[in-house]
């Protein structure tokens, strides 16, 4: 699971270009500025490139702050 | 909406960073001639590329149900982008924005704008709800949509035909009732 978390964290802090000791678990794109509709685009193809494969309508859409990146990292 | 009269519609809106101005039909054949050649814009609109001028111009015409809003930046007094509506028989919104000056991309536009828009048109006698209708890959209007806090409704499966690739796409719809808008933004003059 740390393992999810550094992951997600990485995945967030190059999609949002922020230094990852940045990235916190109460972040999400409702309450992060860095966080706007073009970080949004790099966020899900940055997570599509870690799975190697697209996102359903489902993933795209669930995906609004740091738990929802690491639960779709995590799912095979 | 009860005493706004349809002329309060056609108003401009003044937003923080924008003047947001009710278009006649030329002007709103007009404000579509910087994008209509944009693969990008005209996937993104899931539009078939070949319309002409003339279907173009009929496209483009304005009366009580349709409205298209040019975006003008008021610093630089310049047309940055447009925003369409037409509202169904059904009181449905459609909505569409193309923000065209790169300048403005990822910097807030569709929020500012999308929200200005919907704050005066949610008292409009004929609509209920918006909708819209995003290409599932269109992953910066999906965010814009989840911003403003429009429902997901769901998604069709392979409903588009991808006029530039030809393959099949998926289209995920959103939906805002004008009244769920009024009671969230906490106005209701």
């Amino acid at each position: 699971m740390t393992k999810d978390i550094s992951k997600s964290k990485a995945v967030l802090s190059v999609a949002l270009n922020i230094s990852v000791d940045k990235v916190d678990s109460s972040m999400s794109l409702n309450n992060t500025p860095e966080w706007d509709s073009l970080a949004h685009m790099r966020l899900i193809l940055e997570i599509e490139k870690e799975k190697g494969s697209k996102l359903t309508p489902d993933q795209v859409i669930s995906i609004v702050d740091l738990e929802s990146v690491e639960a779709t990292l995590s799912k095979v | 909406m009860i005493g706004q009269s349809q002329s309060e519609f056609t108003k401009a809106i003044r937003t923080k960073r924008f003047d947001v101005v009710n278009c006649n039909w030329i002007e709103s054949y007009r404000v579509t001639e910087i994008w209509r050649n944009d693969d990008d814009v005209i996937q993104n609109l899931m539009l078939d590329k070949k319309y002409t001028n003339l279907q173009w111009m009929k496209r483009s015409r304005v009366n009580d149900k349709r409205y298209t809003h040019a975006i003008v930046d008021r610093e630089k007094k310049k047309t940055i982008g447009s925003h369409k509506m037409s509202i169904s028989d059904d009181g449905s919104a459609g909505l569409i924005i193309v923000v065209h000056s790169p300048r403005f991309h990822g910097k807030g536009v569709f929020e500012e704008v999308r929200a200005a828009i919907i704050d005066k048109f949610c008292h409009h006698p004929k609509i209920v709800r918006f909708g819209a209708r995003v290409r599932a890959r269109n992953f910066q209007s999906i965010f814009n949509y989840q911003k403003l806090g429009f429902r997901f409704v769901g998604y069709q499966r392979k409903c588009l035909v991808n006029s530039l690739t030809k393959e099949h796409e998926d289209i995920v719809l959103f939906e805002m009732l004008s009244e769920d808008w009024i009671s969230a933004r906490g106005k209701n003059d």
